[in-house]
């Protein structure tokens, strides 16, 4: 190929080396800013997850449809059924509503149960955090319910048709913030144990919710699976976000965001100027090359053809490059900073690795290719006549293609 | 070969419009030889320019093998270069970043001939630097960079080749060599060759001379001396 051959050619000739090394700056800034920014995004996301107690929840009014429990199966997706409703409680002749809240064995998803044997406990010594609910037959309950049906940890209580065993005393569980806990004392029963209990019944008034969480190493099936659902969503259901269940995490997140896209801006800004200086050079270094060129009878479109060649082939090369820089850079920047962050960072995904390449290419289509616009034009009398250049692309015209690409940045990230 | 008729070449300057060739006609046969001559501003190297296909004149045509290029859209006069141009240049214009076996296979290749770089070789020995074919312009003295120059020009085996004052950045002795290699080359290959100078030797060695004085034919085809 001889656009590659060419390239080659001028970079031993030392013609390509600063706008390869702006090039590789600016691919570099923005993909160990990108990599750090989703990174931390994740770790945020899954925080506020410990909140939702998944990664995602779909809430609706009637029962989960079954194929979407077997589709999540099938892709490895995680997931946990929970239903709420308020019902009666009975304890010899003491009765309260209580608010019930059965769960699957897999709850939570994210974060986890905490549970006492201390009613009322506030020591931290006497608080227990647990990875699942109570177990079938089991009932852990609000401290304030052993009081209003005057029982004590270990004695039974019935809920519909079923008798209980009160083995814990419930002091938090992750998404208890929902409305959930407005009303009554709350219990925490095991999902299984419904049918005996029999307290569902046609026309019953229950909050269901589908929690969905991606298992490790397999987030892309986790997305996957996601957009499925999406569409399998009707009236009765709706999606609830980690962001909608924290607005205060969606706003650091937000906030977080925008600083990394302002730090990414300015490092793609700063390796733009150096770009255009260096294209802007290059391209008068190839005027007589390209009156050669035409004078030995090439056209003006084959010797654009040529030069894009060796822009996107150089933007490849430098992109690749400066992914990996940036990689290294970002992982750098993790080690000094890994004793001050409070979580561990999960593995980025594609969009980084995207950002980071797309912005080498975006680079050189906004600094580079105005920059070389004007070269196919070169007239061939410049061989012999070296006031028969041609001129170079407006300046103002330069900038603002400049301007577009940083403000095209900016919507990329 | 080469049909020039009634060429006049005008610019407009802001003290007017000036006149750089006014009613050059002329006939080049295939395997002929051409000189113009004439002093500084006497529009020489215009002509050849125009000759070339590499600029337009104001008025009248030029026809190469028969196609009128003055016609012709820039597109169509390069399609007409590649297929009969060669070009030497005074200042050389080899490409510096360039290896003399790269300069002289770059058209080649732009060209898609198989083994450009073994022809380049072969064209490099032809001219006596087939030891240097890897140093670089910078490395290589005027007589030497005019000698990769001639190798680049015939190289691609055009039917004409247009010298802009072949040997004017070089000494005397040096330049004497490069037209005796110049002439060689052209004998071997049977290029029709027309050539701008200021020396009289050089103009000698062609088989026809044009002069030009303030843009004017004032020697229609003299004889060869």
């Amino acid at each position: 190929m001889l656009a590659l051959k060419m390239l080659l050619r001028s970079w031993r000739g030392g013609q390509l080396g600063l706008i390869f090394a702006s090039l590789v700056l600016a691919v570099a800034v923005v993909t160990s800013v990108a990599l750090l920014a989703e990174r931390v995004e994740r770790a945020l996301v899954k925080e506020s997850s410990s909140f939702l107690a998944a990664d995602l929840v779909v809430s609706s009014s009637v029962a989960i449809d079954p194929t979407w429990l077997e589709r999540a199966q099938k892709m490895g997706v995680r997931t946990a059924q929970k239903a709420s409703f308020g019902s009666m409680t009975f304890a010899g002749d003491e009765m309260h509503l209580a608010s019930i809240k059965a769960v699957e064995s897999s709850y939570p998803l994210r974060g986890a149960v905490k549970r006492s044997t201390v009613p009322f406990a506030t020591d931290e010594l006497d608080i227990e955090a647990v990875a699942s609910g109570p177990q079938s037959g089991e009932l852990w309950v609000d401290s304030r319910l052993l009081p209003l049906l005057n029982i004590e940890l270990g004695d039974s209580i019935d809920v519909g048709d079923g008798s209980f065993n009160v083995s814990h005393i419930l002091i938090e569980e992750p998404d208890s913030g929902s409305s959930f806990s407005a009303f009554g004392a709350r219990i925490l029963m095991n999902w299984s144990d419904l049918p005996a209990s029999g307290v569902i019944q046609p026309g019953s008034r229950v909050s269901y919710r589908f929690l969905i969480a991606a298992s490790e190493g397999q987030e892309d099936n986790f997305e996957t699976y996601v957009d499925w659902l999406k569409q399998q969503l009707d009236i009765h259901d709706r999606l609830i976000t980690p962001d909608e269940a924290q607005a205060s995490i969606a706003s650091t997140m937000d906030k977080g965001r925008r600083f990394l896209l302002l730090a990414g801006s300015i490092g793609v800004v700063l390796a733009g100027i150096a770009l255009a200086l260096a294209s802007h050079h290059f391209a008068n270094g190839q005027l007589l090359q390209v009156a050669l060129f035409k004078s030995w009878g090439i056209s003006a479109s084959r010797v654009r053809k040529l030069y894009f060649q060796q822009i996107i082939l150089l933007g490849i090369a430098g992109s690749v490059v400066g992914l990996l820089i940036g990689w290294s850079f970002h992982q750098l920047l993790i080690s000094v900073v890994r004793d001050w962050l409070p979580i561990t960072l999960p593995a980025a995904g594609s969009r980084p690795w995207i950002t980071g390449f797309a912005t080498g290419i975006l680079c050189l289509l906004g600094f580079t290719l105005p920059a070389l616009w004007h070269l196919p034009t070169q007239s061939p009398l410049a061989v012999l006549r070296r006031d028969s250049q041609a001129k170079s692309l407006n300046s103002l015209i330069r900038g603002s293609l400049g301007v577009l690409t940083v403000a095209r940045f900016t919507l990329l990230v | 070969m080469i049909e020039v008729s009634n060429i006049n070449k005008q610019v407009v300057t802001s003290e007017g419009t000036l006149n750089i060739l006014q009613q050059i006609n002329l006939s080049v046969a295939r395997g002929e030889s051409l000189a113009i001559i004439g002093p500084s501003g006497s529009g020489k190297s215009t002509l050849l320019g125009i000759l070339a296909g590499l600029d337009m004149p104001s008025s009248g045509t030029v026809a190469i093998d028969g196609e009128d290029i003055t016609a012709m859209d820039e597109e169509g006069r390069a399609a007409v270069r590649a297929g009969h141009v060669g070009f030497v240049f005074q200042s050389f214009h080899l490409l510096p970043g360039l290896t003399a076996l790269e300069n002289v296979a770059l058209p080649l290749e732009l060209q898609g001939i198989d083994n450009a770089l073994q022809t380049a070789r072969q064209y490099l020995q032809r001219v006596g630097l087939g030891e240097r074919v890897t140093h670089y312009p910078r490395q290589l003295s005027g007589g030497e960079q005019q000698r990769v120059a001639l190798a680049r020009a015939f190289a691609c085996r055009p039917a004409i080749l247009f010298a802009d004052e072949p040997t004017g950045n070089l000494d005397t002795g040096t330049g004497e060599k490069i037209n005796d290699l110049l002439f060689d080359l052209n004998a071997e290959e049977g290029t029709t060759l027309i050539l701008v100078t200021h020396e009289k030797t050089l103009a000698a060695r062609c088989g026809r001379r044009l002069e030009l004085q303030a843009g004017r034919q004032v020697e229609q085809l003299a004889e060869s001396a």
